[in-house]
């Protein structure tokens, strides 16, 4: 492994903190679960907004809580359950490319929403791939920091993955189409009928679209458990001889309960599987709290692969948004004047106190700023 | 009511990125051959480029799939003319075929490393020795990986030597354990809680995930166990 220039260490892990990337594929034929991160939108983005492959490796906590400190000028973004940020007591943005400075504290609240927050850092976390993957699956003890969960004084390398010549500068944020809006209580979960949707008589299938369930605490990365309502198979035969699973799969076990598979599942079970939910429903699905309510729709194949396609689309290639460039401001640092344009021109004014200023190549930073010139339109 | 029985192989969707595909619903040598080789024959396709992933189980092959690539009908239709090829095997196969590799396991059996050896015995009525005699004297087929890293489900084993699983599961069952559990035997690649009856231990890794393939037993292939004393197993633990 290369000399790493930087690192980030672990103040606080909060409930649970691991490292994440799109998964461990190919190895399920070997009993390997994929893992991997549950809200690939979020993931994703985070790792677009630092200029990383969608692939780098990124922290996912359970909960917030948390904190982390950085040795060097660091690029990152937060993304995923709606948590509160910030930078050495600085409030910042989430869903936007911030920069922590050397020895600065990135503090992550608890979430008032959503389950799961990410953290990408420019450059990914440069830990060791097993069986092409950083993915952390602690119940087998393979991948991330050897291969379990984080905690506090765990300290990981930076690496220096970019994706081509993405440089988003701090103030990037994303296409507005694509922060959640599945926060809506009436959204419905879409899903496509399961391999064995006919293994359930027409009642079954009709309380399956029509209750309202709850989603159980007792959820985790491996499966979203559900209460409410109980889904009997035709002649009570819910075992099946093993078949493979995968995300998304809703499978029903003999006391009817549906278990929605997430990304720490096994990769074969032998339940049945009434419902499959489609890829574009998956981040609303993982972000649900505990207790939060839960619908089905039922769709067909040929729509949800339209929609899977539009939701690869958008988080893969729909353009983020620069930091408003019209909005230039000229400063003095140590006696040397800047024109630049700031992240967030609106929030700087004469004597504020800032944390970062992007330069492109450098970031300054700045404890007083002294506006000399500011224009607009 | 009239009910319809489902015809096989049976091919359909199972979400919004992949594609399953039935050989039976039952654990059958010849159905678990046909899995085995429609794999081979995707990995092999000249589709393969769009091809997330396979997973196969005893009776059928997932295929994830890249849907930017292809949607479902288009790949129905091409996994449909290899299912064709693969469905029209020798179906004469009742045991698996003899040419496919046998890996050998040595496992000490009884004592502390094999603690329910006795229970399992007692269980069939029969000697300690002749469960292990049973145990070794035959030749399994592993007809998948699933369950942990490795985890084999093995098939074939003598029914005079089925045992009911523990009634309290361990919390903590040693790598390498080998176990019976209803009809069923198989070993735990990696420490983990396990309710199987331990009649012995392997002193060889059956998972590294520096090895290529990770798992030292292959579904679709036949692995038997090799009695070795306990002393040889101290042996190879300490040289391995």
């Amino acid at each position: 492994m290369a000399i790493s220039k930087s690192n980030v260490e672990v103040l606080t892990a909060g409930s649970r903190l691991t490292v994440q990337d799109l998964g461990r594929r190919g190895s399920q034929r070997f009993g390997v679960s994929v893992s991997g991160v549950l809200d690939l939108q979020a993931a994703v983005l985070a790792n677009r907004l630092v200029g990383n492959p969608a692939s780098s490796a990124v922290l996912e906590s359970l909960f917030g809580g948390m904190s982390l400190a950085f040795d060097a000028d660091t690029k990152l973004a937060v993304t995923g359950a709606e948590v509160t940020i910030d930078i050495d007591g600085h409030v910042l943005p989430i869903w936007e490319t911030v920069i922590a400075p050397a020895n600065a504290v990135l503090n992550i609240s608890a979430p008032t929403s959503g389950l799961y927050a990410y953290v990408a850092v420019a450059g990914g976390l440069d830990l060791p791939s097993v069986l092409g993957s950083r993915s952390t699956h602690a119940a087998s003890g393979i991948g991330g920091l050897d291969g379990r969960g984080l905690v506090s004084r765990d300290i990981l390398p930076i690496g220096d993955e970019t994706d081509g010549n993405a440089r988003p500068s701090a103030g990037t944020s994303c296409p507005d189409i694509v922060v959640p809006a599945c926060h809506d209580s009436d959204h419905r979960i879409r899903v496509t009928s399961g391999p064995q949707y006919d293994a359930f008589d027409d009642d079954a299938k009709s309380s399956f679209l029509t209750a309202n369930f709850t989603i159980s605490n007792l959820t985790d990365r491996q499966g979203a458990r559900l209460d409410g309502a109980e889904i009997p198979a035709i002649g009570g035969k819910h075992d099946i001889v093993s078949d493979p699973a995968y995300m998304g799969a809703v499978q029903v076990p003999a006391d009817g309960k549906p278990i929605i598979l997430l990304a720490d599942r096994q990769p074969t079970g032998g339940y049945i599987k009434i419902a499959s939910v489609i890829s574009a429903d998956l981040p609303c699905v993982v972000q649900k709290t505990p207790a939060s309510e839960i619908a089905f729709e039922l769709i067909e194949t040929e729509r949800a692969q339209k929609l899977a396609r539009e939701f690869n689309n958008i988080i893969l290639d729909a353009p983020l948004q620069e930091p408003s460039n019209t909005y230039s401001t000229r400063f003095e640092i140590a006696g040397e004047t800047y024109n630049v344009h700031l992240a967030r021109p609106t929030n700087v004014s004469n004597g504020d106190e800032i944390v970062y200023v992007d330069l492109g190549d450098k970031t300054e930073i700045l404890t007083t700023v002294e506006v000399l010139e500011e224009s607009g339109d | 009511m009239e009910l319809t029985l489902p015809e096989y192989p049976r091919i359909l969707p199972a979400n919004d990125s992949s594609i399953l595909i039935e050989f039976g619903d039952s654990i059958d040598y010849l159905i678990n051959a046909q899995v085995y080789a429609l794999q081979t024959a995707v990995e092999h396709s000249n589709f393969v480029d769009a091809v997330i992933e396979t997973i196969p189980s005893y009776r059928s092959l997932l295929v994830e799939y890249d849907v930017g690539a292809l949607n479902y009908a288009e790949i129905r239709d091409l996994v449909s003319v290899l299912v064709e090829r693969t469905a029209a095997m020798e179906t004469t196969i009742s045991e698996p075929e003899q040419a496919t590799e046998l890996h050998q396991i040595p496992v000490a059996y009884g004592g502390e490393l094999g603690p329910d050896l006795e229970t399992v015995a007692e269980h069939a009525k029969l000697d300690i020795d002749e469960v292990i005699a049973i145990h070794s004297g035959t030749d399994y087929h592993v007809f998948m990986l699933g369950f942990a890293p490795g985890f084999p489900y093995l098939g074939g084993m003598d029914e005079r030597i089925a045992c009911p699983r523990l009634s309290t599961p361990r919390t903590r069952v040693p790598a390498g354990s080998v176990g019976i559990a209803e009809s069923q035997t198989g070993v735990y690649p990696n420490e983990s809680p396990g309710g199987w009856q331990l009649i012995g231990r392997t002193p060889i890794a059956l998972f590294d995930v520096d090895a290529d393939p990770p798992s030292a037993m292959l579904p679709g292939t036949q692995v038997n166990f090799v009695p070795i004393s306990h002393d040889e197993y101290e042996d190879r633990v300490r040289s391995e």
